[in-house]
């Protein structure tokens, strides 16, 4: 994959990107088809009973669509999905054949159409009046070309004259060139192209090879010998269909020839290119109940047993993509039009997408091509940051709590003096969830190993955010925390994660030192067996999903806690926490996490934090795994404050002198159980009311309302915080809060 | 809740529906809400913060 600079993005460079999205390439059956009939939409047409559509379709590409249907050996058949190799299971390849035959017997008007085009002034001899001589002169004096065709025999057809079915292409030829001034000139042999001087181009539509006056095409997939003669059908060693599709391409040649002087080899084959999708039910092949072939509600049948082969894995699988019907190309192309707004001429047309991407990486993974749209996503990002065009409050919260995690609530154990092989980096929600789980780690592997501790953010918000100065300088205080550890000769210790978005970020940021997770370094440490009975689905999370190591860590030592795991049907797939989209589309948040929760009836054993908090919030039984092998049963739904006091708990344990557990605050708050549940999941927490109580004399305003209850504001980072209470003798009791993203002010302010 | 029930803690008046200017993503507007006559602090209640400011914002932030 290119890599993308969003500071010099260029269209080509985001084209180029998803120019591989095999989306709308070519059936596979549509490449071996010499005249490239488009199969998805000849089988729409039929499947709908459209057959005059169906019958345009067939002569458009066949030119002679009851000649072909009747005596095309299907080349398409053994490209077919259904058929081949699938047979057994899919119940053979479509009846392609059988199909266009019906079609044919269905539109009984088969007038051909005539074109509204200037004529040329340019004249074409066809030597030859075989199938493929009559193809190339009909195609020819379409297009307006004067056309004489020469054939020594008193009658056209070649060697189709001898076919038991001459009648119906006598009559489909004689239909064709009703309306056609092309001039016959039966019973007159050309025994040497200097004949023809007076023609602007020469088709040689003859037999055979020998018969060619020795032209041959000046490259295998040309038709044009050089000077003024292209050879089609028979002369170039073409069975009959071929030379049909011969006569098509020769026209376009020739007129193109004409018109430039270089003729380009008109192929009408495409490529086929993408991997057919083969999940389609058996259904097998619809067999005529009569001897005249399907009937209108046979074919129908039929042509619905398509599979319509598309590649459309990352919109059936992306609940991001399906929700706005964007393929990867037009998204690429929007990423780089965005890139170049300029208001108020101009408006952003992906931004919601932007940041409703979870950037997890599964589309990649799923991709014949491996186009990560979250990298694409995430160039977007960076563009918006970079230009001051980011939605900076639907970030906020979290880029508010990864500054708490690397600064108050920053801890590390690098104080105590001792280099160490190991630094064990929890990451900044092990720690606010699961303190205890983090202690027992530490202390299980500090019996093991020579290892410190370091709980921070290793920067993903600010990642997320598309901040990357912000990140940068989480990634430098991180690399400054780590020297700590390292005051004396001895190789930079190795990082351990327990979180695999720190883990990703680590190797990424921190390319210098060696990283590992601690699951890895767990199953070295002899767990004792922690006695669950109940059956466990391991949920791998989306940064873990490339991480084999890990993944097969987490399983043994599941395995040797004695707990029962199963697998899911689909590995690494983001819980809805990644690229923090909860806020920036809350509707798509809802599904993704529905979709994960619904992927297993069994509770989940997940092994990143945000995990087990987004199912904590859903109601669905989760544990990390670390919890489970290690028997620490923690509250399952800790709020925001519980988290920061958890945190802090934490640095007065293990970050050395002065750092004490925070006593509870002067001002003494009141709040109803289901109020403040309701609040923390809007990411208000008590310490944020707090804030907004005592500051907003100063800061914002206070109202006193009817009923004596008090509403206050006061600015928080990027939002405006509203806070409605009571006096309760010496404490407050908290009514509501809420917050907008608006700013406001008067008037003569502005 | 009627702007005349309600009085702003610092001044001791009633406020009253003020133009106001409101301002987001580079793109400012005004609105009538109940401010104090003497400091100008305005008062946004729950259901405008997260009612049609809320759809608002939104708006502004697709564009």
């Amino acid at each position: 994959m290119p890599k993308l600079d969003y500071l010099a993005l260029t269209k080509e460079q985001v084209a180029e990107y998803t120019a591989l999205c095999r989306n709308g390439a070519p059936a596979p059956c549509s490449a071996p088809c010499p005249f490239g009939l488009e199969v998805r939409t000849f089988i729409d047409k039929c499947e709908n009973g459209k057959w005059k559509p169906a019958y345009k379709l067939m002569r458009s590409a066949f030119v002679f669509p009851q000649l072909v249907s009747k005596l095309c050996p299907g080349y398409c058949k053994n490209a077919c999905v259904r058929g081949g190799k699938n047979t057994a299971r899919l119940g053979g390849s479509i009846e392609l054949g059988a199909l266009e035959r019906a079609v044919c017997t269905f539109v009984p008007d088969k007038k051909s159409e005539s074109f509204a085009l200037p004529p040329k002034q340019e004249k074409i001899a066809v030597i030859g009046a075989g199938a493929a001589g009559l193809s190339a002169a009909l195609c020819l004096v379409n297009k307006k070309f004067g056309v004489t065709v020469f054939e020594q025999n008193d009658g056209w057809g070649g060697g189709l004259r001898e076919n038991a079915d001459f009648a119906v292409f006598d009559g489909e030829f004689t239909e064709s060139f009703s309306k056609t001034d092309v001039e016959f000139r039966f019973s007159e042999r050309i025994t040497d192209t200097a004949q023809l001087a007076g023609y602007n181009a020469v088709i040689i539509a003859t037999e055979s090879p020998d018969a060619a006056f020795g032209k041959t095409p000046v490259s295998e997939d040309s038709l044009w010998c050089g000077g003024k003669h292209f050879t089609v059908g028979g002369a170039r060693g073409a069975d009959t269909m071929h030379g049909i599709a011969d006569g098509r391409r020769a026209a376009l040649a020739v007129e193109t020839w004409l018109q430039t002087g270089t003729p380009s080899p008109h192929v009408l084959s495409p490529n086929a290119g993408h991997t057919p999708d083969t999940d389609g039910a058996a259904c097998p092949q619809v067999t005529p109940a009569g001897v005249g072939g399907y009937t209108q509600e046979e074919a129908v049948r039929e042509a619905s047993r398509c599979l319509q082969c598309d590649c459309s894995n990352c919109m059936k699988s992306c609940e991001l993509l399906r929700t706005y019907k964007k393929l990867p190309q037009p998204i690429a192309t929007e990423v780089f039009s965005d890139t170049r707004v300029t208001p108020p001429f101009s408006a952003h047309t992906i931004t919601r997408e932007t940041y409703s991407c979870n950037e997890c990486g599964f589309c990649a993974g799923i991709c014949p091509e491996c186009i990560n749209m979250g990298e694409v996503f995430d160039i977007s990002r960076r563009a918006r940051f970079s230009k001051g065009e980011n939605l900076a409050a639907i970030h906020d919260f979290w880029l508010r709590e990864m500054d708490f995690h690397v600064g108050e609530g920053l801890y590390s154990t690098a104080d105590s003096g001792e280099n160490c092989e190991y630094v064990f980096f929890p990451g900044c929600q092990l720690g606010a969830y699961l303190p205890e789980t983090v202690k027992k780690t530490y202390e299980l592997l500090s019996k093991k190993y020579s290892v410190g501790l370091l709980g921070a953010c290793c920067g993903a918000p600010a990642h997320w955010a598309g901040d990357d100065d912000r990140r940068d300088l989480v990634i430098a205080e991180l690399r400054r925390q780590i020297a700590r550890f390292n005051a004396g000769e001895r190789q930079a210790p190795k990082l351990v994660f327990a979180c695999s978005t720190c883990g990703k970020m680590l190797k990424k940021h921190l390319p210098e030192l060696e990283t590992v997770s601690v699951y890895e370094l767990l199953t070295a440490c002899g767990l004792e067996s922690a006695d669950i009975s109940e059956e466990w689905a391991v949920f791998d999370p989306c940064a873990a999903r490339e991480d084999e190591n890990t993944q097969a860590a987490v399983r043994k030592l599941l395995g040797a806690a004695g707990v029962s795991a199963q697998e899911l049907p689909e590995k690494g797939r983001c819980c809805g926490y990644g690229g923090l989209i909860r806020l920036a589309n809350p509707e798509l948040y809802g599904e993704v996490t529905k979709n994960r929760v619904g992927l297993s009836d069994a509770p989940f054993a997940v092994y990143c934090a945000n995990c087990r908090s987004v199912f904590a919030d859903e109601g669905k039984p989760a544990r990390h795994v670390l919890e489970l092998v290690l028997g620490t049963h923690e509250e399952i739904k800790p709020k925001i404050d519980d988290r920061r006091k958890n945190v802090l708990a934490l640095c007065a344990e293990f970050d050395g002198e002065g750092r004490q557990v925070p006593k509870e605050e002067a001002l003494r708050l009141i709040i109803d159980n289901d109020l403040y549940e309701r609040l923390d999941r809007d990411l208000i927490s008590l310490e944020d009311m707090r804030f907004v109580i005592e500051n907003s004399p100063e800061k914002g305003g206070v109202f006193e309302t009817a009923d004596g209850s008090r509403l206050c504001y006061c600015e928080i980072g990027v939002l405006v915080y509203w806070v409605r209470y009571a006096e309760r003798g010496g404490a407050v009791e908290i009514l509501d809060a809420y917050y907008h993203r608006m700013k406001f002010g008067q008037e003569d302010a502005k | 809740m009627s702007e005349n029930t309600v009085k702003c803690v610092k001044c001791g008046v009633a406020l009253v529906l003020t133009k106001t200017v409101f301002q987001y993503m580079g793109r400012s507007f005004t609105h009538d809400v109940p401010t104090c006559p003497k400091c100008g602090a305005a008062l946004i209640d729950r259901e405008l913060a997260k009612g049609k400011m809320a759809e608002v914002e939104r708006q502004l932030e697709d564009k």
